[in-house]
């Protein structure tokens, strides 16, 4: 082992890949940071670039895009409330108002710090637990996976905000726009009505981008005494050792909760994101300010998103089984250099896999360095007028919603979804709890129908197993929870 | 009887709504196929299921603001002032973007950005015109850089198709 370990160093130690290392970090977290773009498509453009380089620097670049673009997506999560990526959706909650208090640079510091621990303990995850973690995934099954999901779903009780009703109203409301498309067993178009554009559903980042990005665009078009002016510098950027210590509980758990649903392959990094920032509200001493600018919203939602970065590497290099779009485009990378990932992989190729730990372990450290030089670059941000910065992100945005699949049909949803934005926006609904319900909804209804086929309709797949019974308890005692939190706040 | 409020008006238009999607969109919108594997829930059956759970979450937003509107007497409500002009200006903005969106194949995607940064530029209030049209042009630019140069992403340029 400590000969296979020296080999991984030799391997790793090279300037070429520390460059692709830094370069891929810098790259995916001004990827990351573009609405339309994400770290799966930053992966796709750099991969034929990596056919003739060595196969461990090829991977270094295309990890550095992967852990990059995680991290960039925060930061205009929370400058301008357009979250990069999916999972940075939640970062917006409380990262935008604290924006709005003149606390960007706490709130940007905070996220690196988070995502920087969170990445850690999730390369941690992946180098130490890697065999264990990879046999538990291996027993979920789709009824496990439903339990999972639904115990997921009750985090939308610690998204509404004061009105439960309208948080269910708002992931229903989700539920029901993931199931536009094709049906997934009988293969027949549900509420397509003929249009081609619909068979392959609603894509995610148009409807992501129209929800929390448009609305803010055409606020900022109203008389100025109706909007909220915010600071345009970084204001105070120090975290103080109160607020660290408030955090760190909701950070550890963040990235706990981060490897678990990473290792599951099929979740990604949203559910751990929001699910992550639900428990810490949950378990805070300052539930009522969750929403409002709460920088431990900030930590606990960035911890979520990042502690999956390590962790969806676990299926893939230990069962050859991608955890998600991203690591599939990684498994052609692996594939292109004639190396099949899976159990043989740690027999095989022993050098590669220790300098791929190596090399991940130094990545938290690049993430630091790269989020550090953005947050310097933020400060510049926040000095540019609404009056020209929002109808910058405006084009942006259309450029990257078209960009998914070179569709039109992805901009008009990006539209109609901006007016459902605007809508909700004015009737008080929150929009956290649509994300979930339609990130959600397909593994929710995919995994239900598989279960019910497996099973020729016996619902008692459901309970049938003890991870099952686990899920089924935790959902029990979330909407407990829930419901009793509810009780104290109105009373 | 104090005047109700927005929230059950809202429940009750959302109620209807998806009541309508429920039991006359759907029917129309999913087909369930003749043969199935009995163990197979039916294309239409989530969707529905979601849709009553829409509908009575709905009726009970009205039925609660209903409820405390008669428990409290609330002093009417007031509204904002140039509630009116925040409307226009939002459906002015999304009558612009609409716009841009069906005539994309004509004026293509870089002209059409120009025109929709410079509306929105306006509608912010900038009014160095100078300023807008140099950094118009200047993200423009980048934009095809980026995404045509770089990306190969296959945008309508409409009249530009020839020049670029």
């Amino acid at each position: 082992m400590i000969e296979s370990i020296l080999s991984g160093l030799a391997l790793i130690a090279t300037w070429e890949n520390v460059l692709a290392l830094f370069s891929g970090m810098l790259g995916g977290v001004v990827i990351g940071a573009l609405p339309g773009l994400t770290g799966a498509m930053g992966i796709t453009l750099a991969l034929p670039f990596t056919f003739y380089m060595e196969p461990i620097t090829s991977l270094m670049l295309l990890l550095g895009i992967y852990k990059g673009s995680m991290y960039g997506g925060s930061i205009t999560a929370i400058l301008i409330r357009t979250p990069g990526t999916a999972a940075a959706s939640c970062t917006v909650i409380d990262g935008y108002p604290l924006v709005q208090q003149g606390k960007a640079g706490k709130a940007l510091r905070m996220a690196l710090y988070s995502s920087c621990f969170a990445d850690a303990v999730s390369n941690l995850s992946l180098i130490l637990f890697t065999g264990f973690i990879a046999s538990m995934a291996l027993k979920f099954g789709p009824a496990e996976f439903f339990g999972l999901i639904v115990f997921s779903l009750t985090i939308v009780g610690g998204l509404s905000g004061s009105s439960l009703l309208k948080g269910l109203l708002s992931a229903s409301l989700g539920l029901f726009l993931a199931t536009i498309g094709m049906d997934i067993v009988f293969g027949t178009g549900r509420m397509t009505f003929g249009n081609t554009n619909l068979l392959a559903g609603l894509s995610f980042i148009p409807v992501l981008i129209g929800l929390f990005a448009i609305p803010q665009i055409i606020k900022s078009t109203w008389p100025k005494n109706t909007v909220t002016e915010f600071e345009d510098h970084l204001g105070d950027d120090k975290i103080s050792w109160q607020e660290w210590c408030r955090s760190f509980k909701s950070i550890v758990r963040g990235s706990i909760i981060g490897v678990i649903l990473g290792a599951i392959p099929g979740i990604g990094a949203a559910p751990a994101a929001y699910l992550s920032y639900s428990e810490a509200k949950r378990y805070s001493k300052h539930k009522e300010t969750f929403g409002k600018g709460e920088i431990e919203g900030v930590a606990a939602a960035e911890a979520g998103n990042n502690g999956v970065c390590g962790a969806t590497l676990i299926p893939l290099l230990a069962l050859g089984v991608p955890g998600d779009v991203t690591t599939a485009v990684m498994l052609g990378a692996f594939m292109m250099h004639n190396i099949i990932p899976g159990p043989q992989l740690f027999e095989e190729h022993s050098d590669l896999v220790y300098a791929l730990y190596l090399g991940i372990m130094l990545s938290s450290f690049f993430l630091y360095i790269c989020g550090a030089a953005c947050i310097k670059i933020g400060a510049k941000i926040t000095k540019v007028p609404s009056k020209i910065l929002f109808p910058v992100i405006l084009p942006i945005c259309i450029f990257g919603a078209y960009s998914i699949n070179n569709n039109p049909f992805d901009i008009l949803v990006m539209i109609i979804m901006g007016i459902v934005g605007c809508l909700m926006n004015t009737f008080k609904i929150p929009e956290a709890p649509f994300l979930i319900g339609f990130i959600l909804g397909p593994l929710f209804e995919d995994n239900l129908r598989r279960s019910m086929l497996m099973s020729h309709g016996n619902i008692s797949i459901l309970w049938s197993t003890p991870i099952c019974w686990f899920f089924i308890a935790l959902t029990i005692f979330s909407i407990y929870i829930t419901i009793k939190n509810g009780k104290q706040l109105s009373g | 009887m104090t005047k109700l409020n927005t929230d059950f008006w809202l429940g009750l238009l959302l109620a209807i709504f998806f009541g309508s999607v429920s039991y006359f969109l759907i029917p129309i919108g999913i087909t369930n196929p003749v043969a199935h594997d009995p163990g197979a829930i039916l294309p239409r059956t989530y969707p529905q299921i979601v849709m009553i759970c829409c509908t009575l979450l709905a009726l009970s937003i009205s039925l609660k603001s209903l409820y405390l509107s008669l428990r409290h007497t609330n002093a009417a409500e007031t509204t904002a002032c140039g509630i009116f002009s925040k409307a226009c200006l939002s459906a002015l903005g999304f009558g612009v973007l609409l716009a841009f969106y069906f005539y994309i194949e004509e004026i293509g995607m870089i002209i059409g950005g120009f025109i929709i940064y410079a509306f929105f530029s306006i509608l912010s209030g900038e009014r160095n015109f100078i300023r807008l049209i140099i950094i118009d042009s200047i993200l423009m630019s980048l934009l095809y850089l980026f995404f045509v140069s770089i990306m190969n992403a296959p945008i309508p340029l409409g009249p530009l198709n020839e020049i670029l």
